[in-house]
């Protein structure tokens, strides 16, 4: 099986648009192709995952884009929470009473993902579940923050 | 002896299933047939008044069928009663102490989903719950616990107060409140009475539990052992009125006292189940838990006659 793809191809459009939105929000120092993988990666893992649940894959290779799935997550989520805590969740100043609460939720949330991606036997559909359900509660928290 | 079973509304499936079979031990040790053909109806009527005392227990109607699938086995490779019902307890014991190592692998699969830091929103009382919490509090972590008080019979009270004398740190609201403190949650985690195809079974409340769970973006978890899988075509669940006077003891013609118990969860509400083979997704639970062999003793139990006629 071959390992290694070169994907090429050109957007337009909205999603061109879409592109432009996320490249000028991106840090200066994550660089271009590591933003591209993890937008193909991402949206390949929510496919995938669809695609299991519904059953719309053969059992075997179910199991073995399952396996896949897990070490791809424990590999890129350990990263993205260590660069959440310090930057993000230690700047304000006098921010509302809820958005203090929401901080503690972040922080919990934080230490509760560290420890699901640590867990190697936990399917992968408990781990993306897991981050998603953390990432609506990081975006609750940055929007509370951002008003 | 089933009227002692029939009678608990605190105990969950698990104590139960492991008192009907301390139960059936009873029975073969105080019993007088006279011959295997006998012993085998004899536990056959014990079984069947068992599983109509808790028709929503899982794990009460597999455990029996584990013990009668051993005793009709036993009636054909034995030759006296005596014999048949030395090997009938003796499967019983190995099948309990198979049981009581589930339990603990269970409770250290479970606390491997409670992080230091997670504030644990529960629901009515669960041993597996229990177990896993305590393990998770040996394990060195700090985390708290929310439990309602589990009305009408306060269970969750109950474990509460057993939580406690553990040292598990724990706030007990009462079941009106769960909607205001399911935001300090990041997990939410229940037991089960039983498991069909597509559903769980828990104290009625659950899925009102779990509802908001969802709604405030809480991972739902939930921990039993693989026999308390049945599905729907063995028996059907249902919903069993229960004493009235235990919401309210006064009595009016224009007042309808409902007092059920249990109530049916979809399994997709869930991350994940704990069990003593792992946490599994609501995807692979239904290789996880096969396909249950229930002899025909025990098949064709109708709706009235496990409500016995006061079905809501």
């Amino acid at each position: 099986m071959k390992r290694v793809f070169k994907i090429e191809f050109s957007l337009s459009g909205d999603l061109a648009e879409l592109y432009e939105i996320t490249l000028r929000s991106k840090d200066d120092k994550i660089l271009l192709g590591q933003i591209n993988r993890s937008l193909f990666a991402s949206g390949m893992l929510q496919h995938l995952s669809a695609l299991i649940a519904q059953g719309g894959l053969e059992k075997s290779e179910s199991i073995r884009a399952k396996k896949i799935m897990g070490r791809l997550l424990h590999k890129a989520l350990g990263p993205v929470l260590s660069s959440i805590s310090p930057s993000v969740l230690s700047q304000q100043t006098s921010i509302a009473k809820n958005t203090y609460a929401n901080r503690d939720i972040v922080l919990k949330g934080i230490e509760r993902l560290k420890q699901v991606i640590q867990n190697t036997a936990l399917p992968a559909e408990i781990i993306l579940n897991e981050a998603q359900i953390f990432k609506k509660k990081l975006d609750k928290f940055l929007y509370q923050l951002g008003s | 002896m089933a009227l002692n079973i029939k009678g608990d509304n605190i105990s969950g499936a698990s104590i139960l299933g492991r008192r009907c079979l301390d139960l059936f031990l009873d029975c073969l040790q105080r019993g007088r047939e006279r011959s295997k053909e006998d012993l085998f109806e004899q536990l056959v009527v014990v079984g069947r008044d068992l599983i109509k005392a808790q028709p929503s227990m899982a794990s009460v109607f597999n455990r029996i069928n584990f013990a009668l699938s051993v005793a009709k086995d036993a009636s054909v490779q034995t030759v006296s009663v005596e014999e048949a019902k030395n090997l009938i307890s003796r499967e019983i014991r190995r099948y309990q102490n198979e049981n009581e190592k589930a339990l603990e692998r269970i409770a250290e699969f479970g606390s491997q989903i409670i992080s230091g830091w997670d504030t644990v929103m529960t629901y009515s009382a669960s041993s597996l719950v229990e177990a896993i919490l305590i393990c998770t509090k040996r394990s060195g972590k700090r985390f708290t616990v929310i439990v309602p008080e589990s009305r009408p019979m306060f269970e969750g009270t109950r474990m509460a107060l057993r939580l406690c004398q553990q040292e598990v740190k724990c706030s007990l609201i009462v079941d009106a409140a769960i909607s205001k403190f399911i935001d300090r949650a990041n997990v939410l985690l229940v037991g089960a009475d039983r498991v069909t195809e597509d559903t769980l079974v828990n104290k009625v409340g659950t899925r009102g539990v779990a509802l908001l769970a969802k709604a405030a973006s809480v991972p739902i978890y939930a921990a039993f052992e693989t026999d308390k899988f049945l599905p729907r075509r063995y028996l059907p669940v249902v919903d069993r009125q229960q004493d009235p006077a235990q919401i309210c003891e006064t009595t009016d013609q224009y007042l309808t006292v409902q007092n059920i118990y249990f109530e049916e969860t979809p399994l997709d509400y869930f991350f994940g189940f704990v069990t003593e083979k792992g946490i599994v997704s609501p995807e692979e639970l239904g290789t996880t838990l096969g396909e249950p062999s229930v002899i025909q003793e025990l098949t064709g139990f109708s709706s009235v006659e496990l409500t016995g006629g006061s079905q809501c």
